[in-house]
């Protein structure tokens, strides 16, 4: 009798609660052959890992901006409709973009754009009574922004780091300007990445983001150990 | 897990043993002070926290005496603080003991039941900042959520820090959220007892009614029970739970039942954290008894 009655409960249905990422990734003309395709590479694998979680699945949600020659917001839903200004889909609908290489580096635009959309995003939480996690910032340059005022979206995002409204991680690659990188983030110095290991550094980063994704009021979400960055020796 | 402190001075045989009568009044000066309560509750392991290894970190403590009406304390250890466990158990043992001395003579007005919970928050907070300084810990090891609930002498009171539940019945039926669960900004964010200035933060709600059933949680259930963002009590979920509790036939056998239903897999699909749930109903008195 008792067992029938608590089998009887049901449960509500929720919304998941949302970890939403923007990857602000460099598409300048720098990055032809080799990166660039190790990159796209490494998003294959950023879909794999993402997806193999089945709450992250649900909870983590990712934008694409690329900046090279200019700034845009990735279609990564696979679907003819796309709103550049709500380009965030969940892991689940998530189709990783095959991205070209050309231009300059309009980083400096590109974070501006990163930190609205995130902004916006958490809005869109707010009033849809949807929970979420504190949103990441990542971004990755072969190079240096080549954008005038590109300081001043530096400051931006160190000013929305420290009010707590965003994780900020950089990444360098190959002849990357460390220096101006570390520009955009006050809490965490930016990493080199090891050679073109961007399959192991997008697999890092999806487990990160399902740790978050998985991490309950007063949890600290440990984020795995890096194995993909070159050790600085410029000290 | 249950709380073996010295506080419990009641176990489950008492507690079973008081309600097996059924029903029976005491009238204090003509008035109804109070009617017989049943009474379970259960804290289980979340599933993230057997991956981690990490212990249960919920704890919930139960007083139930003889015209002293219903006290109960509840408390979700910080994943993330090393001896949080400890620290959920100690608040619930020292805020309880608070509660028991503070309604040997009940509050008869709302700023007397503020005055208790502060009092009770204070005195667990105290116990946390004592057993930091002995243990050489930081006060942060220790965090915890803390929510107490009275339903004493004509009065359901609710004190929090933190995002734990309380949801009260009233006769008719009827389902409400006695306080609303604190989260910060972000999903993984909440108050503790341990936080700077948490007395300020205190919740409190006195309600001067009778209620019919009680359930409080910590956060682990909230998202299966309460409709978000305002933290709707879903009576699909409690009504069963509040009519099981009510043929429960004894308190053991139904902290049995209530932890295999919390660590069920149909449970554990829908949250990864600790959950504890104490249940709470009044047995309604026998009929022409001459009471309306």
């Amino acid at each position: 009798m008792e067992h029938t009655l608590l089998e009887q409960t049901e449960f509500v249905e929720n919304p998941e609660p949302r970890c939403p990422v923007v990857l602000l990734l460099d598409t300048s003309g720098s990055m032809k052959g080799e990166p660039i395709n190790e990159l796209n590479a490494g998003l294959q694998e950023f879909d794999r890992a993402l997806k193999a979680d089945s709450l992250a699945a649900l909870r983590v949600e990712v934008a694409i901006v690329t900046f090279g020659g200019g700034v845009r917001a990735m279609n990564v839903g696979g679907s003819a409709a796309f709103d550049a200004e709500q380009p965030f889909v969940t892991a689940d609908s998530f189709h990783p973009p095959t991205l070209d290489a050309s231009g300059d580096t309009p980083m400096g635009e590109a974070a501006r754009q990163g930190l609205a959309l995130l902004r916006k995003r958490k809005e869109t939480y707010k009033q849809n009574g949807v929970e979420y996690y504190r949103p990441w910032f990542f971004l990755l340059s072969d190079g240096q922004p080549t954008d005038a005022g590109w300081e001043g979206a530096a400051s931006q995002v160190r000013e929305e780091e420290a009010r707590k409204g965003v994780m900020v991680f950089a990444v360098g690659v190959e002849q990357a300007d460390m220096g101006k990188l570390a520009q955009f983030s006050g809490q965490r110095e930016p990493l080199k990445l090891k050679g073109l290991a961007f399959q192991e550094l997008f697999n890092w980063l999806s487990k990160s983001l399902t740790s978050v994704s998985h991490s309950n009021p007063g949890d600290l979400a440990p984020l795995p150990p890096v194995g993909w960055a070159a050790v600085d020796t410029s000290h | 897990m249950r709380d073996n402190g010295d506080d419990r001075r009641l176990t489950t045989d008492d507690r079973l043993r008081q309600t097996a009568d059924g029903g029976r009044i005491t009238a204090d000066g003509g008035r109804i002070t109070a009617r017989e309560w049943k009474v379970v509750g259960a804290s289980v392991a979340g599933t993230s926290h057997l991956r981690a290894e990490l212990p249960c970190q919920d704890a919930h403590l139960i007083s139930y005496e003889e015209g002293g009406g219903l006290l109960v304390a509840v408390a979700d250890g910080a994943g993330s603080a090393p001896r949080s466990g400890e620290g959920a158990h100690r608040a619930v043992a020292r805020s309880l003991a608070a509660l028991k001395v503070a309604t040997q003579q009940p509050p008869q007005d709302e700023s007397g039941w503020r005055e208790a919970m502060a009092f009770a928050f204070a005195e667990a907070r105290e116990a946390l900042v004592n057993l930091a300084q002995s243990e050489g810990e930081p006060l942060p090891a220790f965090s915890t959520t803390l929510t107490c609930v009275a339903a004493v002498d004509g009065w359901l009171a609710v004190g929090q820090i933190g995002d734990g539940a309380v949801v009260f019945q009233e006769e008719d039926g009827t389902l409400h959220t006695a306080v609303q669960p604190h989260r910060g900004e972000y999903a993984n964010e909440t108050r503790f007892v341990t936080s700077p200035g948490a007395l300020d933060f205190v919740e409190v709600r006195a309600l001067a009614q009778e209620v019919r059933a009680l359930a409080v949680t910590t956060d682990g259930l909230l998202k299966l029970a309460l409709l978000m963002p305002d933290y709707v009590p879903h009576p699909p979920f409690f009504d069963p739970l509040l009519k099981w509790v009510a043929q429960m036939e004894s308190a053991a056998v139904g902290e049995e039942e209530l932890s295999a239903f919390l660590a069920s897999e149909r449970v554990s699909a829908r949250t990864s954290d600790d959950k504890t749930l104490v249940l709470a109903t009044r047995r309604l008195p026998p009929a022409g008894d001459g009471l309306t």
